[in-house]
């Protein structure tokens, strides 16, 4: 027994150094940033809270937490309603055997680069883009609208692909329901309507919050689609982390910034943390 | 009969909606790669090659691209070796507080990318190191580890404990243990978590942006050539990046097909 | 109490593509009746039974129910309720909202439907589990909330799933009694699909037997096993030896069975093949020469003590016969001992298995 227990710290060490040099660390210390400040050109190491208190008085800040906070809350219930319907419709309308070529399409357009994907995304939405080209040309619209720079862009680029996300775990919460608890439901009188809402909801809905959950935490934190399809119109926290750290150099009001990042994310995890284990039918 | 027929359209229809959203920029993407004018908008002119060979003769771009293809194979094998060590670890040898050690490796998972390279960035000042592709590995070693374990740990079974009893009856070393039978009955969760974190680390943005400075990734690069203005060349690299992923996972799943049938 | 219903399966054939699960299925079930559909696996049972349940359509052919022709009906509207494998007890939800969930579906509420489910739960021997979560109940209480929860609507049908495939031995043996006395309580008529033929018949009162998508053989259970119509119905009900054996004519024109490899011969009927299969079942031969049939000296190879029985491998040349005799009987191994058998227990097949 002791030699096994010995063993398996060994082959857990080098996962266990990673996450504790590597991650944790690192995370220290941008706590501990955090807690300095930036006077002049260098960091005075005394511990102040300024940082914090400048985040909370400064409407720059506030705006921009609460700009995030929208823009991920609406991209989490666009995404989820928009995906459930296409994750049902492949788990239980398609043959089993068209399903993964099926889940398989819905996720290739996302091995093409990030950062061009938010680009296309910004020629799509452009004034003379795709969109506005089809709109005018048809005749519904007589000039164009701005629709990339602004918050709808970013909230379209993340819909796209967050819904992707969200009907994978929806899918894989909805294939883990036994069909006989679905036939059970109908063979006792309920209705195709009835049996979704009493049944297949219900049990689908660990997918539903993981899929929210992973969209909230990617969302809130990506920088790349609101800086290249939301513009610099309206900033959301992480532009504001990536200029207190390119154009001002502010290491420790980064670092302040981040920790409040992270903390959303946490308070998030403690909401959800009960519905996120996918309960097991037994 | 007709009321069923009619119930199946909808839903057609909707998947058919939902695809159109989810190619559509990348179809844009593709076709204004063989734009033959200068920008990437309608109308489009003719095919035309145009973009591609300048993008190949573009040596910072090419080169980038052997980075990203370099760091997303080391990254993603050690992270898939020390991942899934420490699956094993974990689950056979079950030492105790497994439960918060598993909550601990998989905590970089809550943590933003930006976050994350931040704190390594100002970590490697600190320590006086300065910015590199080694500084990438490192980070995407971080970032995707705890998915390699995840997708380790879910494959990993109890009933396969038998399989590794019978190897030590008949006199295998622990050592031989994990290499003739761990190791092949997990050979799909392995190729998962390998291909699963080189896709990854091959997209990363964020995090290389901190850590690299003059030798530089696909994305970052991709990154600064479009800061001076949209053109072609950068759907043409997109365009090679998505022909790249798609052939190396269509090759990883034959190649897995032709194991699978030689060993029956 | 429910007075059951009578079934009537008429001309079922079923196709998945090209191959052909079920091929014209005809039986009658009384009302009232506890059928037991017995047959190995892959002989097209589970499928019948979800024809009858309306979860699959069958190819060609008509289910009827107390005269009405039910086949098009969806499992909602049709007046069955299926008890499945895996119970399917919803996981969410109480034992209570499990078992009233087809009331609730009827607009039954309230009061009136707490009380018809607490009526179904004592009937099934679970008078205090309302509130409980079914995740936190054992395989045997599961299957009694499933139970309830089928019967609670009052179907006209009960159609039962390998219900007790999860249980072990001596439960399974409890469940058998409880779900006899169950079906004469309530009176519904009950159709359990099972591939294990003691089960079938401790419980039936017509036991159908399928084979690859045919019916082998229908009847009460001491039919089936004394008299079995098939070759195969004889040696899947109960164990049976198998003896290939030709038919002569004699001097006086009397057809006369000769077993192979054997020194036996004795008259029969007139309708006899020239090749025919003899079944004797193990408890039938005898250690005396009291049979009508003598089948000669055999010697003792094998003896097995199973508890109430022993069991005896006898060879004889190429010939090899089981027998089963109480333990009391006391035999060696390597002894040789006379054997016979009464003409009655003996069953002649065809080469192709059908009754000679």
């Amino acid at each position: 027994m002791k030699r096994s227990a010995l063993q398996g710290w060994a082959l857990s060490g080098p996962a266990l150094i990673v996450t504790g040099v590597l991650f944790l660390a690192p995370m220290a210390l941008v706590i501990v940033y955090s807690f300095w400040q930036r006077v002049g050109g260098s960091i005075d190491q005394t511990p102040t809270l300024a940082n914090y208190q400048k985040i909370l008085s400064d409407p720059t800040f506030a705006n921009s937490l609460v700009n995030s906070l929208q823009v991920v809350t609406l991209t989490v219930i666009i995404s989820v309603l928009v995906a459930y319907p296409f994750a049902y419709v492949i788990a239980y309308k398609v043959p089993p055997k068209w399903q993964g070529i099926l889940l398989l399409l819905a996720v290739l357009p996302f091995w093409t680069s990030y950062v061009v994907r938010s680009y296309s995304w910004l020629l799509v939405l452009a004034k003379q883009g795709v969109v506005n080209n089809a709109l005018t040309s048809s005749g519904l619209i007589s000039d164009p609208i701005s629709i990339a720079n602004t918050r709808t862009g970013t909230i379209i680029a993340f819909v796209h692909f967050f819904t992707m996300v969200c009907a994978l775990t929806i899918y894989a919460s909805l294939r883990q329901i036994p069909d006989t608890y679905r036939k059970a439901a109908r063979d006792l009188g309920a209705s195709p309507f009835r049996t979704f809402v009493a049944v297949t909801l219900p049990l689908s809905l660990p997918g539903v919050v993981v899929g929210a959950f992973l969209t909230f935490v990617l969302a809130i934190g990506d920088f790349i689609t609101p800086q290249i399809v939301g513009g610099g119109n309206e900033l959301l926290l992480p532009q504001v982390i990536m200029l207190q750290i390119n154009r001002r150099g502010d290491f420790p009001l980064a670092a302040a910034l981040s920790v409040v990042l992270l903390l959303l994310v946490v308070i998030v995890y403690l909401i959800s943390a009960k519905k996120l284990v996918l309960r097991r039918p037994t | 009969m007709r009321s069923r027929w009619i119930r199946g359209l909808i839903p057609a229809l909707y998947l058919l909606l939902i695809y159109s959203f989810i190619l559509l920029p990348v179809a844009v993407l593709m076709l204004f790669s063989f734009q033959a004018s200068a920008l990437p908008v309608p109308p489009f002119n003719g095919p035309s090659l145009r973009w591609y060979q300048e993008l190949f003769a573009d040596d910072r771009m090419i080169s980038a691209l052997w980075h990203s293809m370099i760091i997303g194979v080391i990254s993603a094998l050690i992270a898939t070796i020390i991942g899934f060590l420490a699956a094993y670890a974990l689950t056979r040898f079950r030492p105790r507080g497994s439960q918060i050690l598993r909550g601990l490796i998989m905590s970089p998972l809550g943590v933003s990318y930006l976050v994350i390279g931040f704190g390594l960035s100002i970590s490697a000042n600190q320590l006086a190191l300065g910015k590199s592709l080694w500084m990438v590995i490192v980070g995407h070693v971080v970032v995707n580890m705890p998915l390699a374990f995840a997708i380790i740990m879910s494959q990993i079974k109890e009933e396969d404990i038998s399989y590794e009893k019978a190897a030590r009856d008949l006199g295998a070393s622990e050592f031989m243990v994990i290499s003739r039978v761990v190791i092949p009955i997990l050979s799909p969760g392995l190729l998962a978590a390998f291909l699963l974190s080189f896709t990854l680390s091959w997209d990363e943005f964020i995090i290389s942006l901190f850590l690299t400075r003059f030798d530089v990734t696909l994305p970052v690069e991709i990154w600064s050539a479009l800061r001076t203005g949209l053109n072609p060349q950068t759907n043409a690299a997109g365009t090679l990046v998505f022909v790249i992923s798609v052939v190396v996972l269509v090759s990883a799943y034959a190649f897995t097909r032709r194991r699978k049938g030689a060993s029956r | 109490m429910t007075k059951g219903s009578q079934v009537s399966i008429q001309g079922i054939d079923k196709f998945y593509g090209q191959s052909q699960i079920l091929d014209d299925i005809n039986l009658e079930f009384a009302a009232g009746s506890y059928v037991v559909v017995l047959g190995p696996s892959g002989s097209g049972k589970t499928t019948l039974l979800a024809i009858l349940g309306g979860f699959v359509e069958a190819t060609r052919g008509s289910v009827i129910i107390d005269g009405i022709d039910v086949t098009s009906a969806t499992p909602s509207k049709r007046p069955t309720t299926t008890v499945f494998q895996d119970y399917a007890l919803f996981p969410h939800m109480s034992v209570g909202q499990n078992v009233g969930f087809g009331l609730a579906m009827r607009g039954i509420k309230g009061d009136d439907r707490r009380e018809q489910v607490e009526e179904a739960l004592q009937l099934v021997g679970l008078p205090h589990v309302f509130d409980r979560n079914v995740t936190a109940l054992s395989g045997g209480q599961r299957q009694r909330v499933a139970l309830a929860r089928a019967l609670v609507v009052k179907p006209k049908v009960l159609l039962l799933d390998e219900p007790l495939g999860a249980l072990d031995l001596k439960l399974r043996r409890q469940m058998q009694d409880e779900l006899a006395h169950l079906q004469h309580t309530v009176g519904t008529t009950f159709v359990h699909v099972t591939h294990d033929q003691e089960e079938a018949m401790a419980l039936a009162d017509t036991i159908v037997i399928l084979r690859d998508g045919q019916v082998e053989d229908a009847g009460a259970p001491e039919r089936l096993y004394t008299r079995p119509a098939t070759e195969f119905a004889a040696v899947f009900m109960g164990d049976s030896n198998v003896l290939p054996a030709s038919v002569l004519k004699d001097t006086s024109g009397v057809n006369v069975v000769s077993i192979n490899g054997l020194d036996v011969r004795f008259d029969t009927s007139e309708s006899a093949p020239p090749e025919v299969v003899l079944s004797i079942r193990p408890e039938y031969l005898r250690v005396d020469r009291a049979g009508d049939v003598n089948l000669g000296m055999w010697r003792v190879a094998e003896k097995h003590f199973l508890g109430p029985i022993q069991r005896l491998v006898l060879t004889s040349g190429e010939s090899q016969l089981n027998l089963t005799l109480p333990p009391t009987h006391k035999v060696d191994i390597s002894e040789v001992i006379h054997i016979s058998v009464d003409k009655d227990s003996i069953a002649l097949f065809t080469v192709e298995g059908k009754s000679a």
